[in-house]
């Protein structure tokens, strides 16, 4: 497998007195969907804004191709501003335009590729309205427009799919693998964890400022606690209680949900359970993006989101491992 | 999972989005060059006005706008003209009607358009009120009144006063047994010829009329575009468009391409009102203004360049600073100090004495000059070597105002929320 197309190195950022961005450190692959998750303030934002140049890191580089990320390779990126960032009074076809020769294109190429998105974005009917008289939705799809009109070669989306129905959801969706397909790294975040689990190829979860876990679903649910569901109808309330690293989630008629802390040998569960008499169901479940996030965020985020992170700048970037105690977190 | 370690010296790359260092071309070009490539930095530009003009000047509010200062032009020269309609008739009272023939020749002597009716007293006051008669002289020969509604005019008064000069002459004259008539030909016979080193062609009133309209004219551009421009960065920051835009162009692209957009607008308004007023002015006669009319036009063109570019590029790097129009108001002040003030000094000292010395040196120092200097070039009381001076003195002040504004404006732009403090916004990154 060849290296990231797209790499972001070291970045730190500082807002006056507090560290938005501290050590963001991950590599895009081409033609990849790649899934920015984390809770608001961990610092998503800020980092897409260094990628595309509209901020400046204090410290760190993005690369693309191996190379420092100048003005001419930003030009090639598409982007989505987290809040929505178009003229209000402007023609739908007639902004598109503009934003395409801003980024090089000539002014007929411009007219082609603003026609083509209109027309792919279902955009058709509103050519000629002006962005302000559109509902927010399709606002958001000319957003979308406007990231796709120089047929850009990276694709870095803030919260694209927020605010959208469900068939602009497909739509979005649909573009954005159609553009991972032609080998256009792409970058979206989301709080739509379902949604990302479905859409992405990997995930990066952010917080505090710096990546805590990245990785596929599988990857970062490896390392994280397993599921099990035991469906076992003679067992006691506590029948799983003597055993180590595993605790009782929840408890619905015979049905108990247990989550293994890492280490923890699954096959001495089952014993435990066929002690207790039929076992009727014994599955071990991958645990949803949510879960894992939530554990992640919680474990990572306890010791201080903003400040006082110089003593630990070594747990970067890995595959965090979760803590074994974390009992008292959920409820 | 690539876990690359972070290199500490490498902090500034090639890539800092900073106006100052991108005017040279070698970082655009250095880049991968496939599909789009680098954009011209003119082209930037251009693109940007480009949007600018049709944004602006495509909207109702600019053709109402400048419908409407047509048509506040257009009713004040009907008013000029109306005004002027018909010489000032003056009622003469049967008592002193003897004075109407020296009254009519002094009258027409000293330029005045004024006609002498002889009137009955009772009926005078009525006339007065009713506009019939701008004034009525009266009284006996030693006393003479003039009776006006409200005030009387300076000229009726000089007309007047110097008619009575001329009786008394006259019979003193008389009464010392010399003949009037010779006496006034051998006094006639010296006569004194005015040299005028600046020869003022206006009256006094016309005069400030000049001042008014070229500095009024100068200072309603300045404010309004100004505003305007700064709306419109205010605009593109709570939109977060600018976002999107400084992906792909410079900070100082951006602002010198909405800078020019707004100044083809606010020039093409002011060249259509100026040339309309000059118009108006030729056409009623109400003004004479110095003798190349369209030259003046040029100037005034130049000076609202000069002017909008100096003030406009503060304006808008001030309202960098505020994410929200409602912000907008506190940052701006500081800045239409500086185009107010001029303004107001402008029209206290020319109106009292043109050639004021102090005006003269204010006068060529930017930011008062491109609102006096104008209206001094107007008046023709200022001299090639002040214009030529204040012209250079005030390109210089661009030239380093507007790096300061670009500055504060790439330091701003970005940072959306709160008003971003003077220091930050000035800091070099």
């Amino acid at each position: 497998m060849t290296g990231p197309v797209l790499e972001v190195d070291g970045l730190r950022k500082r807002y006056g007195r507090r560290q938005a961005v501290a050590d963001m450190t991950f590599g895009i692959h081409a033609g990849e969907l790649f899934g920015f998750v984390g809770s608001n303030g961990a610092g998503k934002t800020t980092t897409m804004r260094i990628i595309l140049g509209v901020l400046t890191p204090d410290e760190g580089e993005v690369r693309w191709r191996g190379r420092p990320v100048d003005f001419a390779a930003r030009r090639q990126f598409g982007y989505m501003p987290e809040e929505r960032g178009l003229y209000p009074r402007m023609k739908v076809g007639e902004h598109l335009r503009y934003l395409g020769e801003l980024h090089g294109l000539p002014s007929a190429a411009a007219r082609r590729a603003a026609d083509r998105w209109v027309e792919r974005l279902e955009l058709s009917r509103y050519a000629t309205e002006e962005v302000q008289n559109l509902s927010l939705g399709n606002q958001q799809r000319v957003q979308l427009a406007a990231a796709l009109v120089h047929d850009p070669q990276v694709l870095v989306l803030d919260e694209p799919f927020s605010g959208l129905d469900p068939v602009a959801v497909d739509v979005m969706h649909d573009v954005l693998v159609e553009r991972a397909g032609d080998g256009v790294p792409v970058m979206f975040s989301s709080h739509q964890l379902s949604l990302v689990e479905r859409v992405c190829d990997r995930v990066g979860i952010v917080s505090g400022g710096r990546l805590i876990a990245c990785g596929t679903i599988e990857e970062l649910s490896e390392n994280a606690e397993r599921r099990l569901l035991v469906d076992a109808p003679e067992a006691g309330e506590n029948w799983a209680a003597g055993l180590r690293g595993v605790s009782v989630v929840s408890r619905e008629g015979s049905r108990t949900r247990l989550r293994l802390a890492k280490g923890a040998d699954d096959q001495r569960v089952l014993h435990a359970a066929l002690a207790t008499g039929p076992v009727l169901a014994f599955v071990s479940e991958r645990p949803p993006l949510s879960d894992l996030y939530r554990d992640l965020v919680t474990t990572t985020g306890a010791h201080g989101q903003d400040t006082g992170r110089t003593s630990d700048t070594d747990t970067t970037a890995g595959v965090a491992t979760t803590a074994n105690d974390t009992d008292g977190d959920e409820t | 999972m690539n876990t690359v370690a972070p290199a500490p010296g490498d902090t500034h790359g090639p890539d800092v989005p900073d106006g100052e260092r991108a005017a040279g071309p070698g970082g655009d070009t250095s880049g991968p060059r496939n599909g789009t490539g680098a954009l011209p930095a003119r082209r930037a530009v251009g693109l940007v006005a480009r949007r600018e003009i049709n944004s602006r000047m495509r909207t109702r509010s600019f053709v109402l706008s400048t419908l409407g200062l047509l048509l506040g032009l257009g009713v004040y020269a009907l008013v000029l003209v109306l005004a002027k309609d018909g010489p000032a008739r003056v009622g003469v009272e049967r008592e002193v009607a003897a004075m109407r023939p020296v009254l009519a020749a002094v009258a027409e002597k000293a330029g005045g358009d004024f006609e002498f009716v002889t009137v009955d007293g009772d009926r005078t006051d009525r006339m007065l009120r009713d506009g019939d008669l701008s004034a009525v002289l009266g009284g006996t020969d030693g006393r003479l009144t003039l009776s006006v509604e409200r005030e009387a005019d300076e000229n009726l008064l000089g007309v007047v006063r110097a008619t009575i000069a001329e009786e008394r002459t006259t019979r003193e004259l008389e009464r010392a047994g010399v003949d009037p008539v010779e006496f006034r030909e051998r006094v006639a016979s010296s006569t004194v010829r005015v040299h005028a080193l600046e020869p003022s062609e206006n009256s006094a009133a016309e005069q400030f009329a000049l001042i008014i309209s070229s500095t009024g004219l100068l200072y309603f551009f300045f404010v309004f575009y100004g505003i305007t421009l700064a709306q419109g960065v205010v605009e593109e920051k709570s939109s977060r468009v600018v976002e999107l835009l400084l992906s792909t162009i410079r900070p100082w692209q951006l602002l010198a391409g909405k800078l020019i957009g707004v100044a083809v607008a606010g020039l093409t308004q002011l060249l259509l009102l100026g040339g309309a007023a000059v118009a108006l002015a030729q056409g009623t006669g109400a003004l004479t203004l110095p003798s190349a009319v369209g030259g003046s036009l040029v100037t005034m063109g130049v000076w609202f360049l000069l002017g909008f570019f100096l003030f406009a590029a503060l304006l808008a790097a001030a309202a960098a600073r505020v994410s929200r129009q409602e912000d907008l108001q506190g940052v701006l002040q500081p800045v239409m100090l500086l185009i107010t003030t001029p303004f107001v000094l402008g029209i206290a000292l020319l109106s009292k004495d043109a050639h004021d010395p102090l005006i003269e040196w204010l006068s060529l120092v930017p930011p008062l000059s491109p609102i006096l200097m104008p209206a001094r070039m107007l008046l023709g009381t200022a001299p090639a070597w002040q214009i030529a001076l204040s012209l250079v003195l005030a390109v210089a002040a661009l030239v380093g105002m507007t790096r300061v504004a670009g500055r504060m404006y790439a330091g701003s732009v970005l940072r959306s929320g709160s008003r971003v403090p003077l220091t930050e916004a000035l800091r070099v990154r």
